[in-house]
């Protein structure tokens, strides 16, 4: 997890809001570092995670954790993390192997009209069992963490479903059990709004029914070195609670670092 | 190889994980598994020429391959791949890893190399039942190749899988001459499962992709995003290259639309990204784009004179005589 993004959001493993729907976004940037800051940040906090790999591999994030101090190995023996590896298993399902992997989970793969209630069956009952029947810890409130919502588009899922799909989850994770979601959405410049299965449309809808968005763009100035982007972080309250701040970001080897606009040491 | 992105990227990722592994057999098994995706963008009456640049960028691909020792595996739709690896470059010069654009291979070497191909004409067509499309029988192919030589298992040897013009009509994709196209996401979910049979095997694909041709915007993007590197080379039409004197002494633009950062948060992002090709007689140079410095006349004649030395360096280089 990042440190100085945890002082922007006031946040930290031991103290942080409950029954958050998190969205991340980016358009002409890559917003996942951040994805891999609140998969350590949720597990630091001994919360059950549950994380659906759609784009890369378990090995993948693992390594990246070790970089940021958390085992995520030792997390999935103990049980605390519960990692679909959606992307490994995938050519197998579309490919019909014998061998594949016939969980319901993979389903939006397989039918013809593909939908997401396997998906959804499967963070049910990998975050339902708050305890876990063999636990002999008792793990924090639920946390399911989607990388990425919007690589369903490129496999046929359509933008409904998708938003089905995290009703589904924001109602059961968020509200019932008082756990946090944190969905990615990565957008484009070249698809239009008013296409009802583009990025945008999904991530415009989204937008609404989430409590906290982090949006991660580009230099509009263009291409830089030293500055990597910006992140518009809204406060989804009502009244005072509802603010927005602009930082903009490097990533690093180890973590990130965030400073208000025009102050990157690079410039001053 | 002389062409420098893809050697500067290679670097790039090669040098990442040796900081970060302590094996290098996971070393040699990560930093392979990349699909680097090459898009080409091109002015209308380029047409035919600037596939040709892709392509290039596949020959230097496959040849490299030939001379480490790798398996190949070529698939067009176009150009039987048969034929596209007779016609490969020659190596040449003292460090082996230079290629004479104007050689043809040693045909005893080509023939050393074990390879694998696929052209559709050849293969025959199952139904089409998954949302894979016309891929299906293309990543059937892939993953049985893969198995069968233990690329997932046992083998320490890299697969170099080069896939020609996917997207184009020749695959049976419409995604190239219809802007709502039946097998809308064929090519998107190709490339989503290319990347998992990549992930679980010591290989690495070079993919082109038509970019002038695809009449869904969204789909162009879709590709970068699935991709673990991307470059687009976007050719000048001849009145651009008249009226811009920036633009006289290349071909065209070199785009990196993605750097590759797997098992990292970030990989090291390059200075600048202002790159442009030209295609010589015996390479095909990338450089950094930048103006010549403001002498006479006389002395920009002569530093656009020693371009011509085939240039095997790891950083780009300028032509002017000031750079060393």
């Amino acid at each position: 997890m990042f440190p100085e993004l945890n002082s922007i959001l006031s946040s930290s493993p031991e103290n942080f809001t409950e029954g958050e729907f998190i969205l991340l976004s980016d358009r002409q940037a890559d917003a996942s570092f951040l994805i891999h800051h609140y998969l350590t940040f949720y597990l630091r906090a001994r919360c059950r995670v549950c994380f659906l790999g759609l784009v890369q591999s378990f090995s993948h994030y693992s390594v990246v954790s070790q970089r940021l101090g958390v085992n995520l190995t030792q997390a999935k023996e103990k049980g605390q993390l519960v990692f679909l590896e959606a992307l490994k298993a995938s050519p197998g399902v579309l490919l019909g192997d014998e061998s594949s992997d016939k969980t319901a989970a993979l389903d939006y793969l397989r039918s013809p009209c593909p939908e997401l209630r396997g998906l959804y069956e499967f963070v049910w009952n990998s975050l339902s069992r708050a305890g876990g029947e063999d636990a002999a810890e008792s793990w924090g409130p639920p946390v399911l963490i989607i990388d990425d919502l919007s690589v369903l588009l490129s496999l046929g899922v359509s933008a409904g479903a998708i938003l089905d799909f995290t009703h589904y989850c924001q109602a059961t994770i968020c509200s019932q059990l008082q756990g946090s979601m944190i969905a990615l959405v990565r957008c484009d410049d070249e698809e239009y709004d008013e296409d009802e299965e583009s990025s945008n449309y999904l991530l415009k809808a989204l937008s609404h029914q989430c409590s906290l968005s982090l949006r991660v763009e580009g230099l509009s100035t263009g291409y830089c070195r030293d500055i990597h982007g910006q992140v518009e972080i809204w406060w989804r309250g009502r009244g005072i609670k509802n603010q927005r701040k602009i930082f903009q970001y490097k990533v690093h080897d180890k973590g990130a670092s965030f400073f208000a606009p025009g102050t990157s040491r690079a410039v001053l | 190889i002389n062409t420098k992105l893809t050697r500067h990227v290679r670097d790039k990722v090669v040098e990442k994980f040796k900081a970060g592994t302590t094996h290098n057999c996971v070393c040699v098994r990560v930093c392979v598994c990349v699909c680097v995706c090459v898009c080409v963008c091109v002015s209308p009456a380029e047409e035919d020429q600037n596939d040709s640049y892709s392509r290039l960028l596949l020959q230097y691909f496959l040849a490299e391959g030939v001379v480490s020792g790798h398996q190949l595996y070529l698939a067009s739709a176009r150009d039987d791949p048969d034929d596209m690896i007779q016609t490969e470059l020659a190596s040449s010069s003292r460090f082996g890893h230079c290629y004479d654009l104007s050689k043809r291979m040693d045909t005893q070497m080509l023939q050393a190399v074990q390879r694998h191909t696929f052209y559709p004409p050849q293969e025959k067509t199952d139904e089409q039942t998954s949302s894979l499309g016309p891929y299906a029988g293309l990543l059937k192919s892939i993953q049985t190749v893969i198995h069968r030589e233990g690329f997932d298992g046992s083998v320490r040897n890299v697969l170099r899988l080069g896939l020609h013009s996917l997207g184009s009509a020749l695959w049976g994709d419409d995604v190239c001459f219809s802007e709502s196209p039946a097998s809308g996401h064929a090519l998107t979910t190709f490339l989503y499962a290319l990347r998992a049979l990549l992930r679980s095997s010591l290989s690495v694909a070079m993919v082109t992709v038509p970019a002038h041709l695809i009449q869904v915007s969204a789909v162009l993007g879709r590709v970068v995003k699935l991709s673990d590197a991307a470059v687009a080379l976007e050719s000048f039409s001849s009145s651009e290259r008249q009226t811009n004197p920036l633009y006289s002494d290349y071909h065209g633009l070199l785009h990196i639309r993605q750097v590759p950062h797997l098992n990292c948060l970030m990989c090291e992002a390059p200075d600048n990204k202002d790159l442009a090709f030209k295609l010589r007689r015996k390479q095909f140079s990338i450089e950094k784009l930048h103006l010549p410095p403001d002498l006479s006349e006389t002395v920009s004649r002569v530093s656009k004179a020693k371009g011509e030395s085939p240039a095997c360096g790891s950083a780009p280089t300028g032509h002017t005589p000031l750079d060393f």
